[in-house]
């Protein structure tokens, strides 16, 4: 099983990614609160690159485990990770790379 | 990260703070405030909040969350060696920061995702992105 076309990154669809993905981090690295996170401009953009960020996400998730499970959720409408698991951000990332590899999307 | 940190802390100062631990994300400010050094804490549903507290940015569901672990109103501002406090930082009546006195008078935040600082006093990460100190609470440490 392949990775669907939907969900298949260009070049410059990784650039736009990492350079969001870079501006985000950058501008909530003092931030505790995961509302102003997601909130963030940069953050909904990344949301706004839709399905083809899927994989980039995941990838950027498996280096590092920043809180993208918000745009996971929002792209995909799906959520791997049970209530219980909420806040162990190591398992929540573990469940979003399963949840991935399952689908051949990295 | 210094750089960064005065720059949204205005009131650090080379003297008043140091680096006390590496980046993670794998707590923040409200669990490294409570001794928990492996969730996020926040009333945002995919975060830890504790069972029956309302999940909102909120300062009575803060307290209400800090109640669930002994934590209470506390008398006076003088550091008691039998009593554990906790700072909580707002803005506008939104809840953005939680810190922890030290033995010793300094106090200990985990700045968001990245390092967590020992700073000479609660008000010292005041005055720019966490807002104001609105509400001190402690609890009794185990004799």
């Amino acid at each position: 099983m392949t990775a669907p076309a939907s969900m298949t990154a260009s070049p410059t669809l990784a650039a736009r990614f990492e350079a969001l993905a870079a501006e985000w981090k950058a501008a909530v690295a003092l931030t505790s609160s995961s509302s102003a996170m997601v909130a963030h401009p940069a953050y909904q953009a990344v949301i706004a690159l839709g399905p083809p960020a899927v994989p980039l996400l995941l990838r950027e998730l498996e280096r590092e485990p920043a809180h993208w499970f918000e745009a996971l959720k929002a792209i995909t409408g799906e959520d791997p990770v049970p209530p219980a698991d909420w806040g162990h951000v190591r398992v929540m990332a573990a469940a979003w790379l399963a949840w991935g590899r399952t689908r051949r999307l990295i | 990260m210094h750089e960064a940190a005065r720059a949204a802390l205005p009131r650090l100062t080379a003297d008043n703070y140091r680096i006390s631990s590496p980046a993670t994300w794998e707590h923040n400010c409200v669990a490294w405030a409570l001794g928990v050094t492996d969730v996020w804490w926040w009333p945002l549903p995919g975060r830890y909040w504790p069972p029956g507290v309302p999940r909102e940015e909120t300062i009575e569901a803060f307290v209400a969350a800090f109640a669930t672990l002994g934590y209470g109103p506390v008398a006076g501002h003088d550091p008691d060696p039998d009593i554990e406090r906790i700072a909580l930082y707002a803005q506008a009546g939104v809840p953005l920061h939680v810190a922890r006195e030290l033995p010793g008078g300094w106090w200990t935040s985990k700045l968001g995702p990245s390092v967590d600082i020992e700073h000479a006093t609660a008000e010292a990460v005041g005055g720019g992105d966490y807002g104001e100190v609105v509400v001190i609470l402690g609890r009794r440490l185990p004799g």
